[in-house]
């Protein structure tokens, strides 16, 4: 919640300066700051940050929602944390305790969230549904190309003969750890790097070059070679953006998480003006079949303490992204190979499962609750996961289309032709971390005039509450506009307190 | 291999091998098909080519001499030697010197220079920091004796199996240098034997049930977390999706009812001496049949208390699948990662069935692949794993061991363990149960040992094996000091006095093709800058005939090493 005031005094100061009565019609108090169209047609310059949950992380215990406390405690009495201990963020929703950081950027008004995501036929083996979320393929097809590897094909398939070159200088995708992402997989190479230290990635010497025979060994070598070539190529440009870039947040100082650090390194990154479109950053450790919590003290333990890495990680990059003054061309998609089951096990844990919450996070994307929380049935079959509400590859082609601006056709051929578009973004972006209630309407007012002002930035589920001195509310409260006649006297002010979602 | 007209000679059979069919002749012209000979055993010369070729695949970075060695012995004897059983190795020593100073430790159980595995797992000591540095150092001292192992196992295969079968049942994240040494030794103990048996032997192996949570499965709440990866990755693996929950080669609810079949095994408290022996508590066993779905022909485990998982295992075995299943990744160990149709129906099937007449003894089908026209004939195109980079780079050019101090021979080995974890091959520690990436993600493969970051590492690693110097992983710094004696090596090349000779040699050794004449003619211009080929036969010879002469010795070593620093840097090194 927070609180915005404005005053007339100021105004009025230089109005009577100006030596002229209250008669002006004024302008919008605050210019909303208006980002670049997020659907650009041209030289698109958005960047995705994949957020990769590995193990299969436990939806039910991330997000609650009151309603279904009871039943899920039934249900999972010996894993689940006490109901006041949940940060309660909107409604009835509530995030582990470990998750302030999500909740802060849900109140900045920057945060997503799917429910219920997953696919028809759900596998449960790790390896094989990775390999479904990295590919976009459906449970029964085998695609060995990545969902990013096949955007980049769509104009790059010859990656990666003559790259880089002059129009493509920078990678096109780094994944922040030692091996490269699936999901970056094209025809013929890998789009992505792996990166450590942005600073120091690290050359290989050039020998020379022998015969390449049309056969394994020939293709072995040149993967060698071209591996030699690129990683010379491409470390000058990551040095140098790593040069030229900053962290301004003051959030990172308190976190020491391999998480953190990863994605601290991707905002410099991009401040420092790395082209590069696609991150891939991993956290381990989700395959929680046992001793997910403390027995006794359930909101701690090894779930807790990777949610608390993740909310506070993304928190803190999101926080940079906004001082960086780069918010506005990046968003972040977490992601995770299941849910896992309804019931716990004896063990403190849980097995897989099916379907789970998808987090985005950006000034861009919409700040939501989509779809609806499950419900939890407590005599519930001991196999049964969450039931899937979202098929992933809907939100992977609307990411394609209204952030990396791919057109239908397109997303049709990197993902399938039946992508449902979803309400993932918002009409225009914001600055997250200075998310404030914005009034706009008249500062330049007649006495005993009437005048509208309007709450700049309405959320569907906000509550307006306004205040004004020096004139009376006519109509509106409680609603995102509201009528004011002011006094005839020198200062009046309007405030507005506008709630989060 | 003999390309083939196949168009031209439409019936071509050779030694009863079915070509494959292929649907019209008018894809045929587009083809030249090649008879590729499977399983016939090889019959073609036997050289430093083959021998180098067989040797890196089985063993770890063979070494001159074992290159050698087998050249003489020839083909029969030298599988021969491959295969012949060894004894268990002496277990690993306690590697810190006693004492409570710098790089000093006292451990209750073992001395400097003793074995620590007959001590208490857990041993009583306070504070509780000092105990897990001992802990600590018994790990260092398991991985530092695992690559050990590998450098003194010489012509055997059991050392790549091991490590095969380590990335086959993968155990990782245990403290507990004791569960982690008699695991990796079961493996060891098993490398040549029974599939099947080694599978009911790991099951009940106590760092397996914590690993996969078998300690955790209980009547009250069965866990699945090792009956699933016990069909999807140890035994018949996971076929395509065929209707809901039904994985061609086993269901959901096999997975479920296996669960069952697998609860009541528990693993002792660390202060209870048992505590490295898993143990059946009935009370916490689900009584009574189990199910399995018609994958398993409908199969009923019955009741039958802490023997029940080994009649499991039995049922499983009798599905075919496992034999194939295995050898494909066996075949991917040895020999390449892309199992076509053509090697599935002409490799992998007739092996399987070999496995499964030997009722899943693994030797008699290994033996018939290795010696096979396959093995020798097909392209040697496996990227290095870091293991096998690192061993090729040291034991491969003559580093050894330091012989004397335990602390020093240790301390050696666990370079290399570090430097694989830092190649992202880290031994006891995989990254996840489906083992190293590199066997099993496709398409890349092995091409994933290789990137950006990795290459650089990998360059880097082999540099110091010439140069020396420091490296840090993880904020420790470490520095290599025993080094490739390059001056050895060259002296034992006929004719090193002529540039040519010398480098073509070593290509030989290090590389599995021949390099070209540019190639040559660079690596040249590294080892004499500048310079026309007789300064370096002048040079060389005035050294060889004043071998005690040290500043002719130090001037030709500093080409050399020049030379080597980038021959263990070329591309081609990468390969095996």
């Amino acid at each position: 919640m927070k609180k915005s005031t404005i005053s007339r005094r100021d105004f009025i100061k230089i109005s009577a300066l100006a030596t002229i009565p209250l008669t002006l019609s004024g302008f919008p108090l605050f210019a909303m700051s208006r980002s670049k169209a997020v659907f650009s047609d041209g030289d698109n310059d958005k960047i995705l940050v994949l957020v990769q949950l590995q193990g299969g992380n436990d939806g039910l215990a991330t997000i609650y929602h009151a309603e279904q406390y009871a039943n899920l405690q039934a249900v999972r009495n010996n894993i689940i944390i006490p109901e006041s201990s949940i940060i309660n963020f909107h409604n009835e929703y509530g995030f582990h305790s470990a998750m302030q950081g999500m909740k802060d950027v849900w109140e900045m008004q920057c945060l997503g969230i799917v429910q219920n995501v997953s696919y028809p036929n759900q596998n449960r083996s790790h390896f094989r549904s990775t390999d479904i979320w990295n590919s976009a393929s459906s449970a029964e097809a085998y695609e060995s190309r990545g969902w990013i590897g096949r955007f980049y094909d769509l104009n790059y398939s010859d990656y990666p003969n003559g790259y880089p070159n002059t129009e493509n200088p920078h990678p096109f995708a780094i994944t922040m750890g030692k091996i490269v992402s699936e999901t970056c997989q094209g025809i013929n190479a890998n789009y992505s790097l792996a990166l450590l230290d942005p600073f120091n990635p690290g050359t290989a010497l050039v020998s020379a070059g022998g015969d390449i025979p049309a056969n394994c060994f020939g293709d072995a070598l040149s993967f060698v070679n071209d591996t030699v070539a690129q990683t010379n190529a491409f470390a000058s440009v990551i040095s140098d953006a790593a040069n030229a870039g900053n962290n301004l947040s003051t959030k990172w100082d308190s976190l020491e998480t391999e998480l953190a650090e990863k994605l601290k390194n991707v905002a410099r990154l991009i401040s420092g003006g790395l082209q590069t479109k696609i991150y891939v950053v991993q956290i381990g450790g989700f395959d929680t079949h046992d001793n997910q919590v403390v027995e006794g003290e359930t909101a701690t333990g090894i779930h807790d303490e990777l949610l608390r890495e993740l909310s506070d990680a993304i928190c803190a990059f999101q926080d940079d992204l906004n001082l960086l003054n780069v918010s506005d061309r990046v968003i972040g998609m977490t992601y995770s190979e299941f849910g896992r089951r309804i019931r716990s096990n004896a063990a403190l844990g849980t097995d897989h499962g099916t379907a789970a919450p998808l987090f985005l996070f950006g000034s861009c994307v919409e700040n939501q609750i989509l779809g609806d929380h499950p419900e939890i049935d407590t005599s519930v079959g001991v196999d049964e996961g969450v039931p899937m509400q979202y098929d992933f590859r809907d939100i992977y082609g609307t990411v394609l289309k209204n952030w990396l601006g791919l057109n239908e056709t397109e997303v049709s051929n990197v993902i399938h032709p039946d992508v449902q578009m979803l309400p993932l973004f918002k009409p225009s972006c914001i600055n997250c971390n200075t998310w404030q209630p914005q009034i706009s309407g008249d500062v330049f007012v007649c006495a005993n005039g009437t005048y509208l002002y309007t709450a700049a930035i309405p959320t569907p589920n906000s509550t307006y509450n306004w205040s004004v001195t020096g004139g009376i509310i006519i109509s509106g409260q409680g609603t995102p506009q509201v009528e004011v006649q002011w006094n005839n006297g020198l200062a009046g002010t309007i405030s507005l307190i506008q709630t989060g979602y | 291999m003999q390309p083939l007209d196949f168009y031209s000679n439409p019936n071509w059979e050779i030694d009863g091998i079915n070509l494959l069919l292929y649907p019209s002749c008018e894809q045929l012209k587009e083809f030249k098909i090649e008879i590729m000979p499977y399983l016939d055993e090889y019959s073609g010369n036997w050289t430093s080519i083959q021998a180098r070729h067989l040797l890196r695949r089985t063993t770890f970075g063979p070494s001159i001499q074992m290159v050698n060695t087998a050249i003489n012995l020839g083909l029969n004897s030298t599988m021969n030697a491959l295969f012949t059983p060894l004894p268990m190795p002496a277990p690993p020593l306690k590697s810190i010197p006693d004492g409570t100073g710098n790089n000093q430790l006292n451990d209750p159980g073992a001395l400097y220079g003793e074995t620590w595995v007959n001590a208490a797992p857990f041993p009583n000591v306070n504070p509780p920091m000092y105990r897990n540095r001992i802990l600590r150092s018994r790990s260092k001292s398991l991985y530092s004796w695992t690559f050990l192992q590998m450098h003194y196992s010489e012509i055997s295969i059991r050392e790549k199996l091991t490590l095969f079968w380590h990335n086959h049942f993968v155990v990782a994240d245990s403290t507990i240098a004791h569960r982690e040494y008699l695991y990796y030794s079961l493996l060891r103990s098993f490398a040549l034997g029974n599939f099947r048996e080694l599978t009911k032997e790991i099951t009940i192996d106590t760092s397996m049930l914590f690993y996969l949570s078998g300690a955790e499965n209980t009547d009250d709440a069965p866990n699945e977390n090792y009956s699933r990866e016990l069909l999807e990755l140890f035994t018949i693996g996971k076929g395509e999706l065929a209707g809901p929950g039904d994985y061609t080669n086993f269901t959901e609810d096999d997975v479920v009812e296996m669960a069952k079949v697998l609860t009541g095994w528990q693993v002792p408290q660390i202060s209870n001496p048992n505590t490295l022996t898993a143990q059946f508590s009935n009370n916490n066993h689900t009584q009574g049949d189990k199910q399995l779905s018609f994958r398993f022909n409908n199969a009923v485990i019955s009741e039958n208390g802490q023997q029940e998982f080994r009649d499991l295992i039995d049922v499983i075995f009798q599905q075919d699948e496992c034999s194939r299943f295995i050898m494909r990744k066996l075949y991917r160990w040895f020999v390449h990662y892309d199992i076509t149709e053509e090697i599935e129906i002409n490799i992998i099937e007739p092996l399987a069935a070999i496995l499964r007449d030997n009722d899943y003894e693994i030797v008699p089908a290994l033996q018939v692949l290795l010696k096979s026209e396959h093995f020798h004939e097909s392209t040697a195109c496996m990227i290095k794993s870091p293991v096998d980079l690192i061993m090729s780079a040291t034991r491969g050019l003559g580093i050894n061991p330091p012989q004397g101090e335990v602390e020093d021979e240790y301390n050696h080995a666990y370079h290399f363990y570090i430097m694989s974890s830092d190649l992202e091959q880290a031994l006891y520690n995989h990254p996840n149960v489906a083992g190293w990436k590199a066997y099993y993600q496709e398409p890349q493969f092995d091409k994933l040992w290789i990137n950006n970051l990795l290459l650089p590492k990998r360059h880097e690693f082999c540099r110091l094996m010439v140069e020396g110097g420091n490296f840090s992983y993880n904020d420790e710094n470490y520095n290599i000091t025993t080094l490739i004696p390059v001056l050895d090596i060259v002296n034992n090349i006929a004719n090193a006095y002529t540039p040519n000779v010398l480098i073509n040699s070593l290509a030989e050794m290090m590389f599995n093709y021949p390099i070209t004449v540019n190639q040559l003619t660079s690596l040249k211009d590294i080892l004499i800058p500048g310079l026309p080929d007789f300064e370096w036969t002048v040079e060389y010879l005035n050294y060889l005939s004043n071998p005690s002469n040290q500043a002719l010795a130090v001037s030709v070593e500093n080409k050399l090493k020049n030379l080597f620093s980038v021959m263990v840097r070329m591309s081609e090194f990468q390969i095996m």
